[in-house]
Parts: C-alpha cells; structure tokens; sequence
C-alpha cells in the first residue's frame, strides 16, 4: 500500500472572499460574500446548499481555476495564485481523458510534472488503491460511471496533493455505487491523510462522510451554519444522532416542512 | 458463420472471374479485329488475387477478422458480373458507340501497350500529388493550430480563412503562376492551397472544442501551456485533424487534373486530357482508372493510421 506522507499539511484558509460575476443582462452578480472558512490538516469538509448559493465557485477558487473578487485565499500560508497540483480536483464528470487507458490517466499528472520515469512511479499502486487492478489497459469508453470516477480519483492522488476537491463527485452515480464510493473515498482518506473540500447537494452523503458540514446559502452566497458531526466512524447511516444532523440541516435549507402545513394545502 | 457459407464467400470472385473470362474468350466480339490477349483476364485475376491474398492474410494473422473481410466477397462479385455485362454492352453486342465506350480488355490494352509512358504518367502525378498534399498539410496544421489556440489569431484570420477557402483553387493559378514563376512549383502551390483550407478549418474546429474541463483537470494536475497544447488539445482535436485529411485528400485528387494543365509534360491529368483531345479514349478510362486506385490506396492507408491513433474513440467515423 501506500505509504503515508509525514510532512504533508494542507490547511486552507479563506478569508473575507467574495465573488462578483459580471453577466451582461444581470449586471453585476454576487455569487459569494464575506466567506470566512478554516480547513484544517487532514479533515474532511463538505458545502453542502441549494444552487445558486456559490460553493462549486468557492471550490474552484481554491483549485485556481477563479480569482477572489475580494479577500484572499491561502494554502499553508500561501496565497492561492492559479491551479497547482497541490490541489487536486475531482468533478462530477470524471472528465478522463478518452484518448488515454486508464494507466496513461493515471500517470497524466507525473507526465505533465516531468517527474514520470517508467522504472519507478507509483501508477500501478495508486491504480490498485482505487481497486482497478487488471483494467490499466482499459479506455475511458469501456468503463462503468463509478469505474471512471474510480480513475479519476487515482489521477489525482498520484501527485500526492495536498488538498482534494471533489465537486458533487457522486452525483452522477446510482445510488449503491455512490454508498460503495463513499466508503472507497473513507477508506483511501483515512490512507493517506489528505485534506478533503467537497461539494455536495446529498445532505445524507454530507452527514456520512464528514468531519464539518458548511452549510451555505444563496443570493448571495454565503456560510449560514457550520456543523460539526461528531460520530465515529464507520458510522451507521441510520443512526439516531445521524437523523438528527440530518434533520437540522435540511431546516436550516427549509426543506423540513411540516407534514400538517402540506396537508391544509391539500 | 458456418463453413459451407465460408467457402462460398471464398469462391465468389472465382466465379466472376469465371464469366468475365469466359466471355471475354468464347463470345465473339461485334468487330472482331482484336486478337485476343491474356492480359485482360490477368488484369481481372489480380483483383481476385488481392482478395484471396487478404483472406489468407485475415486468416493466419488478423485475429478473426476474417469473417469481416470475407463479407466483401459478394461487392467484388458484382464488380466482376459489371465488368462482364459492361464487356456485353460494348465489344461483344455493340449496343453503344464503341468510339467512346470501351470494354475492359481495350482499357487494360491501353495500359499494357504503352505501359512505361503510363508508368512515367503516374511517377509524376504522385509526386506532384504528394508535394502538394503534404505542403498543404503542414501549412494547414500550422494556421489551423496558431488560429485555434491564440484566440487573438483567430479572431483575425479566420473569417479570412473562411471567406477565401472555398474558392477553387485553379482561380488563383494564374496568379500563382506569376508568383512562383515555376510551373510546377505552381502546381504544388494549387494542390496545396485546396488542402490547406479544410484542414486550417478542421484543425481550429477541433482545438476550439476541446472541452474546457480537461483543460481545468490537466492543470491541476500540473501541466504547463507547452504540455496542455501538445498532450491534451491535439490528441483531443485529432479526430477533427483525421477529418480535415481525408477531406485534403479528396481536394488534392480532384485538382490534380487542373493543376497538370499548366503546361505539364507528364502526369495522369495531362494523360487523360490530352488523350480526350486525340479522341483515345481508352486512354482516358485507363487514366480515370489509375487515379481512382492511387485515392482509394491513400484513402485506406489513412483510414488504417486514423483507426489505430484514434482506437479510443467510441464511435468512430464510418468511410
């Protein structure tokens, strides 16, 4: 397996970060306002809100790949200044590149970074990590949805990141694949200690996999509640105190109407 | 697919073969003046050969790929039985003007009988062919990289691009002409221009559409501008490059004949044109002939690197 990395770090810290979007018939949009978040060392940490409310933008500042409008965002200390393999990321598309089998997607990152040498990587391992051992010379196309996202999360743990961001990365799985890679993601962050930032509209994946549920509200974007789920793992999904996070989060999000309220409607 | 099946697959060909040459020997001709000659049935006999050499090929090494090959079998059939019914409908009941409709063994004969002049006709159209078709290939993958990567490029040339593309190229020629001041180089010239458009159009295409999140994901894998052009825009747009080739490739075949009209000596469009002229249209069949095998030679042969770059692709273009 593995070994794990002793000096990696990787807290992220945002501060006061906003978002302004410039759309023509809108005028200006505000996506984010004043967000203050601490991610610490090796945590897992889930936005979790409606849409509109902001978070796949806030997770994209922190991959790089959108500047603050305002506030600052920093990694260890560093301000954040454009993508860097020290954070990995992971969309709900898998987005492999179909030109290349499974081991060349794997391998993509060593390759791009001019640190491949075929005599030594760790392709082979991070491939047998993800349990696709004996599809490495598989092409994206014969591969099943959880398969491919399997891939993915391999392509960028082969750079050892420092952070994961994982942009609703099951939301395009049925559901006994999405419960299965829940665990396989509990299983290979447990591994390897890597910072975890995702986004997700599950409440119930939220509550599973988490150390700290952000949750957020839209127009504009904003932090309404931050949850921290004290269970211990492996955590039963029909636990008392699970329903009882569960519940808290979907009233905040107003979606926990009251049954009477919808009957007087009917 | 069961064995009997197989064996009459194999033997189809053998059977056209059969009538073409029966019919070419045993039903005398409307004006017998022709002696007959084994060149014809050779020439149709090496069509089958082709086809049992593939078989065998498909057999021993192509990993059950036979029975897909063998599924051409009934096509190369009906082009015999054609052959046979042409050679009914000229030489043998003279149903049309045997002035400009000649029987395959008078086209074979028109080969055959002067085949170094051929020989030399054909040299010359494939280099010609070739120059032009690879110039306009690299300066078409040049404009189409440079404008579909630099978007300030493209904003630029492109319109250009699309504004003068479709104008044949023999319009330009004598322009070019005075230009290059060479004929041939002229003709290279106007061969290449008609490739460069569609593959510049192509290439922009695929670079411009190449979706963004490989972009997003390479670069926080760590790839640089340099590595996301080379590794991650091309192999993307290679399908549209493989479009843009095949398209050239048509374009080049089709201007080769134009283009060798500029005081050209030699070539298969000079053969053919000048034969038109003289009335040997023999020659002219001959000529057409010959050109049709050279594009469908090229074409398969790219067809085959298209299938082995491009093995990834679900859905792959069907020719």
């Amino acid at each position: 397996m593995v070994a794990f990395d002793a000096k990696r770090s990787g807290e992220i810290a945002i501060n006061g970060v906003g978002k302004v979007f410039n759309s023509g018939e809108q005028g200006e949009v505000v996506a984010l306002r004043g967000i203050d978040l601490v991610v610490k060392e090796g945590e897992l940490v889930s936005l979790v809100g409606p849409s509109g409310c902001g978070k796949s933008t806030l997770l994209r500042m922190v991959a790089g790949l959108e500047t603050a409008s305002n506030g600052e965002l920093t990694l260890d200390g560093e301000e954040i200044k454009g993508p860097h393999h020290e954070r990995g990321l992971v969309f709900q598309d898998p987005a492999l590149f179909p030109w290349l089998t499974v081991y060349g997607n794997v391998a993509f990152g060593l390759k791009a970074r001019k640190i491949y040498k075929s005599a030594d990587n760790d392709v082979a391992k991070y491939i047998e990590l993800v349990g696709l051992k004996g599809f490495e010379k598989h092409y994206p196309h014969q591969l099943s949805g959880g398969m491919a996202q399997r891939v993915s999360l391999a392509r960028s743990f082969v750079n050892s990141p420092k952070v994961l961001l994982m942009d609703e990365p099951f939301g395009a799985l049925d559901a006994f694949t999405r419960m299965q890679m829940q665990d396989e993601l509990l299983r290979i962050w447990q591994e390897r200690g890597t910072t975890i930032l995702l986004v997700t509209h599950d409440v119930d994946e939220a509550v599973y996999i988490s150390d700290k549920i952000i949750v957020m509200s839209p127009r504009p974007g904003r932090i309404q509640k931050i949850i921290d789920v004290n269970i211990g793992r492996p955590r039963a999904r029909n636990n008392s105190y699970f329903l009882n996070i569960r519940t808290d989060i979907l009233e905040i999000l107003d979606f926990a109407k009251k049954p009477e309220e919808l009957s007087y409607y009917l | 697919m069961s064995k009997t099946r197989k064996t009459i697959l194999v033997l189809l060909p053998f059977l056209g073969w059969m009538i073409v040459v029966l019919n070419y020997f045993f039903i005398p001709d409307i004006n017998d003046m022709f002696r007959k000659k084994p060149e014809y049935p050779i020439a149709v006999g090496l069509i089958v050969l082709f086809f049992v050499a593939k078989c065998i090929y498909f057999k021993f090494c192509g990993k059950g790929k036979l029975d897909e090959y063998l599924s051409n079998s009934p096509r190369i059939f009906v082009l015999l039985l054609a052959f046979f019914v042409w050679d009914l409908v000229t030489a043998k009941f003279g149903l049309i003007s045997a002035y400009f409709f000649k029987d395959g063994s008078r086209i074979v004969a028109a080969v055959t009988g002067n085949w170094q002049i051929v020989l030399r006709h054909t040299l010359y159209s494939l280099r010609l062919l070739f120059l032009g078709y690879f110039c306009g290939l690299a300066a078409g993958f040049l404009t189409g990289s440079i404008a579909g990567w630099f978007p300030k490029v493209r904003y630029w040339v492109m319109p250009v691009v699309k504004k003068i593309g479709p104008i044949p190229a023999s319009i330009w020629t004598p322009f070019i002409v005075v230009i290059t001041k060479a004929l041939f180089t002229a003709s290279v010239v106007s061969i290449a221009f008609g490739v460069w458009f569609p593959v510049t159009l192509m290439t922009a295409t695929g670079l411009i559409s190449v979706p963004s999140a490989y972009y997003e994901v390479a670069r926080t894998l760590g790839a640089k501008p340099r590595f996301l052009f080379f590794r991650v825009a091309l192999p993307s747009a290679l399908p549209n490059l493989f479009m843009g080739m095949f398209m050239g490739m048509t374009i080049s075949c089709v201007s080769l004949i134009a283009a060798e009209l500029l005081g050209a000596e030699y070539g298969l469009g000079w053969f053919i044109n000048t034969s038109t002229a003289w009335g040997e249209y023999d020659k002219v069949y001959a000529g057409v002939i010959i050109i049709l095998l050279i594009f469908s030679t090229v074409i398969s042969q790219l067809f085959r690197i298209n299938g082995k770059l491009l093995k990834w692709q679900k859905d792959k273009v069907q020719w």
